[in-house]
């Protein structure tokens, strides 16, 4: 079943296009990443989802129902963490989290005190006087203390220690656990690297790519160390990138389709030893935003 | 030295960003004082003067908010009647400034910024301090300008614009210690004027205490007075005996208090207070978890200031309505005819609509909240759970109405209580004033809620212009500007009816219509609109 499910989504504002035919599916009991730079449209298309604004076209389903025509109904079964998170100064942290609690229509009190010492949080001061990333507890908390079934979180470790974050991933895992689904805009990659199960990367208001990170990972370039018997200084490939000999070692990048080709020219020069690994989350975005950087 | 460095920098950073509010204070303060001189210098003649000397320093009630009267002149009787709001005026003036470069400053981090820079630990207190004193001392040219201008004597002049600013230098030495202490913009203030209340307190006891010879036209304030700044000003007698030797108390304490404020840097850290913030609730009280719950909330502080002024306004007028009666005659020999209503009732009734207009101020910005919330972002959390819009929005048109109820119903009740002993009221009269005064007030909120639907980038922009209109063209300030008929019927307030006239169902029907309609319009936009955050 899905629950979220976003059909070719546009979002003008002005002259800016937010978003651009954006599409979005997350199944129920899934963690889906969604990853992009700043100003990509990640916060626009969970507003959307949220209702708090709507699309100029496409459809935008949460739950099967339409995000904006029934955000109250969605809204009962979801918990938001917005990016920016503004509280009334005068409240307490813990006067705020109780308030939203109760107008998303209830608290887990149990799991309201476990969270607030797993933070390491302290719910009596002010919300004026907390940093930002006390403000973002507050948020956390709130929503990971409601019953809700769909978590949607807008950047929610950007403020948090390294510490707090892992409490943060271990909760994510316990959710899922539960059956519920998340949401994870991030640009913390090792983080969504660790916990989600599917990453959609927006771009320029597209998505560019969706998938799990291994069949992301095929859709990219391996890095390859390789070991030859001899003259290492002889080879080339038309289809092989950042190639460069250090120690009599070759280090080159080759794409995932043209690995069978660039192998069988390299045995002509007999393998020694080969590594090859991975690419992380970071060079699959940096594949994908590449150009924005060099240019 | 090393501490005051970047002082100068400062100063000028401090008018530069705020130049635009201190002009408008000053502006204002300078305005406000041009019109009560006018209002007192064509309405008084030497014996009207005398008549309304001995009328005012004889009541120790009206004693108690006078300054006490020096003696028989025009510029004796413009400091004893207006001296104590000017001054009230300029130490708001001077609590704000004051908090505004240093308090709030490091509320919002922009101290630490600066402290981060090559700048004296003096140095934001002191540019605080400098500024705020040269908006005092341009008060006291402002002051002496408009004495001068209707012909009062130069030096004295002068010395009442002292007077006056001296009462802003005293407070802004008090705020130097203040910003110390609490840990936040409204602590500060309170403290600033909780010293107010208390200093005006000692000094208003002085002259209930005192005596009024008829023969010199001259208050004599018990001893007690020159416990209060507001003493040492008021006992200058400025235009008669002329006691400037009192600047003395007044600059000794100033050096005093700002060099108390400056030991207690040292004693504090950047960002917080001798007095840490005080740990508040672990958990939220059950009337807050709810729309209107929050909306209450939110409001309180301002509700409960508004219930205040408004008490004590309603107490005062009650207890002066006797005067009104004495005091119609004087007013350009009108004569009204009553018929079966006595002419205190007649006078309070207009005192309550123009009380109730003051109250649009209130209703207008506690429906601009909604708007406001959405521009801080704080909305979006709330909308993100399981609050509807419309529900968001009706729970604040809610709160805002029932406050504007409660404060009407207070003001008649207070008036009512305060006038006891004094003049015969009608409580049914001032009630319906206030009430057919509500419609008004709400067909202006109504458009505000329409606005907030329709327009959202312009709702406050649109809201302060339907409050001009509907107070700047209705039967308070309208005659003043003689303005057609047409205009005048723009404002609701116009077609309130007044006590004397009988009672026309029609334009209150015109006014329920609109607003209907216009909430109508507001609620459906309300949903249906994006969300304009940041």
């Amino acid at each position: 079943m899905k629950v979220i499910e976003m059909k070719n989504v546009d979002k003008i504002y002005g002259t800016v296009q937010a978003l651009k035919s954006l599409n979005l599916e997350v199944e129920k009991g899934e963690i889906m990443g969604f990853i992009g730079p700043n100003g990509a449209g990640k916060t626009t298309a969970t507003r959307i989802l949220l209702g708090l604004l709507q699309s100029d076209s496409g459809e935008s389903k949460v739950f099967g129902l339409d995000a904006f025509e029934n955000a109250f109904e969605i809204h009962k079964k979801v918990a938001y963490v917005p990016g920016d998170v503004t509280l009334w100064p005068n409240l307490t942290g813990g006067e705020f989290i109780d308030l939203l609690g109760s107008l998303r229509g209830g608290l887990n009190r149990d799991k309201k005190e476990y969270l607030i010492k797993l933070f390491d949080f302290d719910p009596t001061k002010r919300c004026r006087t907390y940093s930002k990333g006390n403000r973002q507890k507050v948020a956390l908390i709130a929503a990971l203390a409601s019953e809700a079934e769909l978590y949607i979180l807008d950047e929610p470790t950007s403020g948090l220690d390294p510490l707090m974050e892992m409490n943060f991933q271990k909760c994510i895992r316990e959710a899922k656990e539960e059956g519920k689904t998340v949401l994870l805009s991030s640009h913390i990659l090792a983080e969504v690297e660790k916990l989600c199960d599917r990453v959609s990367i927006i771009r320029h208001g597209e998505i560019v790519e969706t998938g799990s990170i291994d069949e992301l990972r095929h859709l990219t370039r391996l890095s390859l160390e390789v070991i030859v018997e001899k003259d290492a200084d002889k080879f080339s490939h038309p289809r092989i990138h950042d190639f460069n000999i250090v120690d009599n070692k070759l280090h080159f990048q080759v794409e995932g389709k043209d690995l069978n080709e660039v192998l069988s020219e390299l045995n002509k020069y007999k393998i020694v030893s080969l590594i090859s690994k991975p690419p992380t989350l970071e060079e699959l975005f940096m594949h994908h935003y590449g150009d924005d950087l060099s240019a | 030295m090393h501490r005051f460095k970047g002082t100068f920098l400062l100063v000028k950073s401090n008018l530069r960003r705020d130049g635009l509010r201190l002009a408008i204070w000053l502006g204002g303060l300078t305005i406000l004082s041009l019109a009560l001189m006018s209002a007192y210098a064509t309405m008084m003649d030497e014996e009207a003067l005398k008549e309304i000397i001995i009328m005012r320093a004889s009541n120790p009630a009206i004693r108690m908010l006078d300054s006490p009267s020096p003696g028989l002149s025009l510029g004796g009787f413009y400091t004893a009647r207006s001296s104590v709001l000017m001054t009230i005026l300029i130490i708001a003036m001077t609590i704000q400034t004051m908090n505004k470069h240093t308090r709030e400053n490091e509320e919002t981090g922009v101290s630490d910024l600066v402290s981060s820079t090559m700048v004296g630990r003096y140095a934001p207190l002191t540019a605080a301090i400098i500024v705020t004193l040269l908006a005092n001392i341009f008060m006291i040219f402002a002051t002496t300008f408009v004495l001068y201008a209707y012909d009062l004597d130069l030096l004295y002049s002068f010395y009442t614009g002292v007077s006056f600013s001296l009462m802003g230098i005293f407070m802004i030495g008090v705020m130097a210690i203040a910003v110390q202490i609490s840990q936040t913009t409204s602590g500060a203030s309170k403290i600033g004027w909780l010293t107010t209340l208390f200093f005006f307190t000692i000094s208003a006891l002085g002259n209930l205490l005192g005596d009024f010879n008829p023969e010199t036209f001259k208050v004599a304030s018990h001893n007690i007075t020159f416990l209060s700044p507001f003493g040492w000003y008021q006992q200058m007698a400025v235009f008669h005996e002329n006691n400037m030797y009192l600047i003395v108390p007044f600059l000794v304490s100033f050096v005093i208090l700002s060099c108390i404020g400056y030991k207690l840097i040292n004693k504090r850290d950047v960002g917080h207070g001798l007095i840490p913030d005080k740990s508040g609730r672990k958990d939220a009280h059950k009337n807050l978890l709810s729309p209107l719950g929050l909306w209450r909330n939110l409001g309180r502080k301002t509700f409960i200031l508004w219930l205040i002024i408004i008490g004590a306004f309603g107490l005062l007028f009650g207890y002066v309505s006797d005067e009104f009666e004495e005091g119609l005659a004087e007013i350009e020999g009108l004569e009204y005819i009553f018929g079966d209503i006595s002419s205190t009732d007649y006078f309070l009734a207009m005192i309550i609509s123009i009380v109730v207009i003051c109250l649009l101020f209130f209703y207008i910005n506690s429906l601009l909240r909604l708007r406001r919330e959405e521009v801080d972002g704080t909305i979006e959390n709330i909308l993100a759970s399981g609050v509807t819009r419309s529900k968001l929005m009706a729970m604040k048109i809610l709160d805002a109405t029932f406050d504007l109820f409660v404060l009407i119903i207070l003001l008649v009740v207070t008036i009512y209580i305060g006038a006891i002993g004094q003049a015969e009221v009608s409580f049914l009269t001032m009630l319906e004033a206030g009430v057919s005064n509500a419609f008004a007030i709400m067909t202006v909120g109504a458009l505000v809620v329409f606005a907030i639907g329709l327009i959202p980038k312009l709702a406050s922009a649109f809201a302060y212009l339907m409050m001009l209109i509907a107070i700047g063209l209705g039967p308070v300030f309208g005659p003043m500007f003689n303005i057609d008929e047409w205009f005048y019927n723009l404002s609701p307030f116009s077609h309130v009816r007044t006590p004397l006239e009988d009672f026309v169902i029609l334009p209150y029907l015109i006014m329920s219509v609109i607003i209907i309609i216009a909430v109508t319009i507001g609620f459906n936009y309300y949903k249906k609109r994006n969300l304009e955050l940041n």
